[in-house]
């Protein structure tokens, strides 16, 4: 601390100490060399709220970087490209609580394709794995060394550097099983809303299925469910599964690249390829 | 008839040397519309970023006194950038000759008969104008008496009476609220801040509803924010003496603002709550540059969401390495969400309007240049050593700043009990306190520096936007 510094400190000390019990009963003591007021007030307050506010504006806009504290060891390197924000926007998404069904098929995607989650999102990540053990054991592997890194260097956090072993009979967290014939589940689903029974009640099983179809069969889907007549009772479940649908189409295409039919690689727009396939399928 | 002036003696007509850049920026024909000229005035329509144009007319028939001008836009300039402008394009040769336009003969005429009337009309105005200096709360009224007495000087009418006395009465009962403010500083003082009466909500409340009344309504803000830090932290009597006294400053310097420097009179006003109008802001000299929307800060303040956007230019020809930030200040009411005008991480040239102030820094975007393109690239950092001078001048302008803006490229480490802080080769800035996302912070960084932007503020930094991993985030 300079001598300047010092001596703001000083009379900062001795306003504060007038100012807690007030200069009614604390008389204002002498200002000390340096800080004394160009005219003083007669009242003994309003000299405390001018000396006041000189040795506050001294001693903000004297603002001075203070010492560095010790920094922690860099987290070692993770080789592996991170995902696009395209695909990190829909994480942050489903961790909102939107389309969770998706999640699952998030990080089986993102492992599939050898690429992380960005850093900025693992403390989520890792939060969300404190309270569902067969999440933290999937979500860890895409996240890499960065979360061993943040256990040490945060212990606040109280996050195990390493996922703890998963309890028997924990199913784990993986993706629905495709089914085999994902065409006949597009037709189920939309009986289902031809028949009324597609209820916010079957939303939960709904979901499961569009999860689980075959990402070709999105398109397919989303043009059944925008054909469905609007019904009271199915309208909610089908706005919903329309907007999972939508998502999932969009994830797939934002972390698994596209196989055009000539065999070249579409990362990009794989949506548009996968649309004409579907719609050369649809035609009668 | 008159001789056409140079464009030398046009810019030595300039009131200021901001005001002859600005005019030349205007001396083209794409900025007038229906300009015209004869032997004695030249008049035109500017095209503004505001909805009507400007009408400006130059009479140009008085040799001796030199030419008058009258323009409809709000600066207090004499002449504004609009007439000098105008008259640069008719030293150019730019203006063709043609008919007068309805308002420039109008102002022609009202030339021609007040010269008839100099002798009856200028004891009127010198006793309106002596009668306003000689009240400091007419000098709240935005200055209203000087454009008052300008617009008479330029032949456009009189003050309106009626607006006098709104402004009047205005400058009035805020007087009475900030002796009232005063008054009520004092007597914390003289109790002490250990006293009860200090830790009693309502008492502020009944402060900040007094403020709302005598429409200093950002002392009102302030005063509610102030009581929030009553026992928030074991030292908290300290933020409060500095806050009462910042408060006790700008309550004694809004009384007496005619004795300020212009600038530092601004500030006070902007601070106690008169805000510019956005024509007059729109009316004034621009700053075109490459702007980076660096972040965003949200703050709640009753039933009003106040967001602050951030915007930052840097000339990469400086080698001094200087930022010029400037805020776009925008509001939610009733729970509303303040509406978006520029994502985070777009980079946009535009032309940005600066509010009076001590400093510049909030302002408005003008004419768009280029439109706001997404960019994933920091903007320009400096070491905090840098960036907290940079603010330690600022609050020198206008102590009761409560926040700057900071660029910075850091490395986040523990300080213990929690608190974290950003350190580079300079030195350290702690983290505010309530900063939420210190997780995400250090995770990203890795023990790496990162680009970090955010908002220094006497309770610390916080972080607002960073950049890491090729992809900005928001904190």
């Amino acid at each position: 601390m300079n001598d300047l510094a010092a001596s703001a400190a000083a009379e900062w000390a001795t306003l504060l100490n007038a100012a807690l019990l007030g200069t009614d009963r604390r008389p204002l003591a002498p200002a000390s060399p340096g800080w004394e007021s160009v005219v003083v007030a007669p009242d003994q307050a309003i000299e405390l709220l001018n000396r006041a506010a000189a040795v506050t504006t001294a001693r903000r806009a004297g603002v001075q970087p203070h010492e560095a504290p010790m920094l922690a060891a860099p987290a070692p390197l993770d080789p592996r490209p991170v995902c696009s924000a395209a695909a990190a926007e829909l994480l942050v998404l489903m961790l909102g609580g939107q389309h969770e069904a998706l999640l699952p098929e998030w990080i089986a995607l993102c492992l599939h394709a050898g690429l992380r989650v960005p850093h900025s999102l693992i403390p989520r990540l890792l939060l969300r794995g404190r309270r569902n053990p067969a999440f933290d054991h999937a979500i860890r592997a895409v996240i890499g060394p960065r979360a061993a890194w943040l256990a040490q260097a945060m212990p606040e956090l109280a996050i195990a550097a390493a996922p703890k072993p998963l309890p028997a009979k924990t199913a784990p967290f993986l993706p629905p099983q495709p089914p085999l014939d994902s065409g006949a589940v597009v037709t189920a689903i939309s009986g289902a809303f031809a028949e009324r029974q597609a209820t916010w009640a079957a939303a939960p099983q709904l979901r499961i299925a569009v999860a689980s179809l075959h990402p070709e069969w999105l398109a397919a889907l989303m043009l059944e469910l925008n054909r469905a007549a609007f019904n009271p009772v199915t309208e909610r479940t089908r706005v919903d599964l329309l907007g999972l649908a939508r998502v999932r189409r969009e994830m797939v295409a934002a972390l698994q690249p596209a196989v055009t039919a000539d065999g070249a690689t579409d990362a990009g727009d794989g949506s548009l390829a996968a649309d004409a396939r579907t719609r050369v399928r649809l035609a009668p | 008839m008159t001789v056409q002036p140079t464009p030398e003696q046009v810019l030595s007509l300039a009131p200021d040397s901001a005001v002859g850049a600005a005019a030349l920026a205007l001396a083209t024909p794409a900025s007038w519309s229906f300009a015209g000229c004869d032997d004695q005035a030249v008049w035109g329509n500017y095209i503004a970023a505001a909805a009507e144009p400007y009408a400006v007319a130059i009479d140009l028939s008085d040799d001796i006194a030199g030419p008058a001008y009258r323009c409809t836009c709000p600066s207090r300039k004499l002449p504004c950038k609009h007439a000098l402008g105008l008259l640069l394009l008719h030293a150019n040769n730019g203006v063709m000759h043609a008919p007068r336009l309805p308002f420039a003969q109008q102002f022609m005429l009202r030339r021609g008969s007040r010269s008839q009337a100099t002798d009856a009309a200028t004891p009127e105005l010198a006793s309106v104008t002596a009668a306003d200096d000689g009240v400091d709360s007419a000098s709240m009224a935005v200055g209203a008496a000087d454009r008052g007495a300008s617009a008479s000087l330029t032949g456009m009418q009189l003050p309106d009476p009626a607006r006098s006395k709104r402004q009047h009465d205005r400058a009035e009962r805020m007087r009475a609220g900030l002796q009232e403010l005063d008054r009520w500083l004092a007597d914390r003082i003289r109790a002490g801040l250990a006293a009860p009466e200090l830790a009693d909500i309502s008492n502020w409340d009944l402060l900040a509803a007094r403020l709302v009344d005598a429409q200093c309504g950002s002392l009102a803000g302030r005063v509610k924010r102030v009581a929030a830090k009553v026992g928030q932290h074991p030292q908290w009597h300290e933020d409060v003496l500095e806050e009462l006294a910042l408060m006790h400053v700008l309550a004694v310097g809004a009384q007496h603002t005619s004795s300020l420097p212009a600038d530092l009179a601004d500030g006070v006003h902007v601070a106690t709550g008169l805000a510019s109008a956005k024509d007059e802001v729109l009316a004034g000299v621009p700053t075109t540059a490459w702007w980076t929307v660096a972040g965003v800060s949200r703050t709640r303040e009753d039933r009003i969401t106040v967001q602050r956007t951030w915007l930052c230019a840097s000339d990469a020809s400086d080698p001094s390495g200087n930022i010029t930030w400037a805020m776009l200040l925008s509001f939610g009411v009733f729970g509303a969400e303040a509406t978006i005008e520029y994502n985070v991480g777009t980079v946009l040239q535009a032309d940005l309007h600066w509010y009076p102030g001590g400093i510049a820094l909030r302002a408005i975007v003008g004419r768009e240049h280029v439109e706001p393109a997404p960019s994933t690239v920091a903007p320009q950092s400096c070491s905090i050593a840098d960036a907290l001078s940079a603010c330690g001048w600022a609050l020198a302008q206008e102590p009761w700043l409560e926040r700057y803006p900071m660029s910075i490229h850091a490395v986040p480490a523990p300080l213990g009990n929690g608190r974290w802080a950003l350190v580079d080769p300079t030195g350290s800035v702690p983290l505010a306190a309530g900063f939420a996302a210190t997780a995400e912070l250090v995770c990203a960084s890795g023990g790496l520096p990162i680009g970090i932007v955010g908002e220094w503020s006497a309770d610390g930094f916080l972080p607002l936007t960073m950049w890491a991993d090729n992809m900005l985030s928001q904190l």
